[in-house]
């Protein structure tokens, strides 16, 4: 008979129909993100910043604008950290790159601003560090005990990272 | 100028109309300068680089790992795939050993993209030929892939989670809980799908005979992936030319021999579940894999030896080869991408006239093309 297969067709739409929706109400729920997330706002953790600029080395779009001065005991310190989050593709590879792990991406996800000025994010005047974080890029903790080493072997190298391989626990 | 009367005695001229590239059923920016006669199409001239990026050269601008994130807007339904050939061509001048465990990640998310990248490959082709209800389902069962691939590495689609030497992170329980509800949802999908779907007698009609590829033409117009496998040729570099650690599994290829419409349609449909199979078989053996490292031990500044190294992979659209030509500084002399959809298309301008308008819909939409791929 023809038109068969489009009956059959039609009960399978008939019963996707009726079965509970799976799409979230936004507004009103907030949609569950997994805690590696990358995306959104990054947060700088001042007191932790060497000042290094490594992070803006990685970027592959040059998104990170970044000024160092000296002060008197001739140490490093930043004076510009700007994100300007417009040219930024999320790769995180900044965030993987920061060896003092101070620089991360947060869980928040509304970012949208009313004025194009307001997209670069200025870590100096609002480091963001009482939003929730992504452990995106996060390296696993360092051993609790660390016993002062006599001499480095290359087995105790391999030893030392006997840690949970997801990293985030 | 043909002038001849039709059965109506009136005059009918060849006209030209532009196909795209502003249109919907041509997946993106694909222009196709069609000429016609009536109705009938007699001659196709393909036109591409509405979307042209410059990949290949941002990715000799920067160094090797800044071009990595850009490999993703490639074939960008497939992120992880299009950093594999790139990443195997670097280790191959870099002579680094992958561990174990990194490679069967890498081929578990290859393989978890390919099925999310099937999905969108089916479900357009439904839509194109007018069953809007036909992108649904599949876009559904493409979620519970990416909330896999968002929980491992934080993005859904543009992932650059592979890296020189391995992979950026291992698995946590948060990835085990997203695979669960695939694992458990993706039987019932097929199985939904086809009941929606194979008995349809427009779509039969609109399939059934059409854009029909003989083996010969296949392999002369060098398609690969899926379209080349509905025409009858059993040809997979995942089991052929085994890369990563995938001569481990025993991979079953569906072949196909009607090499029309429909045949890419069941192919793609067949291949899906060997896909979800085999996701399967490499989970398992991962949780078998004790627990070790997911990183090769690498230099923090890559600057690979000179030379040339090339790697191709079978990603889902075909075969996605990859040149990488190094002086031994800090960016490649020279990156060149082998891109699937760009050499599957070569073949429109043969099988397309004689078709009809509708038709030509068809025929795009089988092949599954993503243009980002094509234009590089």
């Amino acid at each position: 008979m023809f038109g068969k297969g489009i009956l059959k067709g039609l009960g399978v739409t008939v019963k996707e129909a009726v079965s509970p929706r799976l799409t979230e109400k936004y507004p009103e729920e907030k949609p569950h993100l997994p805690t590696r997330w990358r995306g959104g706002m990054f947060a700088l953790d001042q007191e932790a910043c060497i000042s290094c600029g490594l992070c803006a080395m990685a970027c592959p779009n040059k998104v990170i604008r970044q000024k160092f001065e000296k002060d008197e005991n001739n140490k490093k310190y930043c004076t510009e950290f700007v994100m300007e989050r417009q040219y930024c593709l999320y790769c995180g590879l900044c965030v993987e790159a920061c060896p003092k792990s101070c620089l991360h991406l947060t869980l928040e996800f509304e970012t949208a601003v009313y004025n194009s000025a307001d997209v670069p994010q200025d870590l100096l005047a609002n480091n963001n560090m009482d939003k929730q974080l992504s452990t995106y890029g996060a390296k696993p903790p360092l051993p609790k005990p660390v016993p002062p080493r006599p001499a480095v072997s290359p087995a105790a190298e391999v030893a030392a990272p006997d840690l949970p391989k997801g990293g985030e626990k | 100028m043909n002038t001849e009367t039709n059965k109506q005695g009136r005059y009918s001229e060849v006209y030209q109309l532009n196909f795209g590239p502003q249109h919907p059923s041509t997946h993106g920016v694909l222009h196709m300068l069609v000429e016609m006669d009536g109705e009938t199409c007699i001659g196709v001239d393909t036109k591409i680089g509405y979307l042209h990026r410059g990949m290949e050269k941002l990715l000799e601008s920067r160094t090797y790992l800044q071009g990595l994130p850009y490999t993703d807007r490639l074939d960008y339904l497939a992120g992880v795939n299009n950093n594999l050939p790139y990443v195997l061509a670097v280790e191959k001048l870099l002579g680094v050993e992958v561990p174990a465990r990194a490679s069967l990640l890498r081929m578990l998310t290859c393989e978890i993209m390919r099925l999310a990248s099937y999905m969108v490959g089916v479900g357009i082709y439904i839509m194109d030929l007018g069953a809007v209800s036909g992108v649904f389902y599949p876009f559904q069962e493409r979620e519970y892939a990416l909330d896999c691939m968002s929980a491992l590495c934080g993005a859904r689609m543009t992932q650059s989670y592979i890296r020189y030497g391995g992979v950026q992170a291992d698995i946590n329980e948060e990835f085990d809980v997203a695979y669960q509800k695939l694992v458990a949802e993706t039987p019932r999908f097929i199985e939904m799908y086809h009941k929606l779907v194979d008995e349809n007698e427009i779509f039969l009609r609109r399939t059934k005979g059409i854009g029909v590829i003989s083996a010969e033409d296949a392999m002369d117009y060098a398609l690969t992936g899926p379209n080349l496998r509905a025409s009858g040729v059993d040809y997979d570099l995942r089991r052929d030319a085994p890369y990563c650690l995938y001569d481990r599994f025993k991979i079953e290829v569906p072949v196909l021999t009607a090499g029309d419409c429909y045949a890419r349609y069941v192919q793609r449909m067949l291949e899906v579940e060997k896909i979800f199979q085999l996701i399967k078989e490499i989970y398992a053996a991962l949780k078998e894999e004790p627990a070790g490292e997911i990183m090769a031990k690498i230099p923090k500044v890559l600057k690979p030896a000179a030379g040339e190294a090339y790697a191709q992979t079978e990603n889902p659209k075909g075969i996605m080869g990859c040149l990488v030509a190094s002086e031994g500084k800090l960016n490649p002399l020279r990156v060149h991408f082998r891109r699937p959809s760009f050499d599957n298309i070569a073949i429109f301008e043969k099988i397309m006239p004689g078709h009809k308008v509708a038709d030509l819909v068809s025929i795009i939409a089988s092949f599954d093309i993503v243009l980002g791929e094509i234009d590089g």
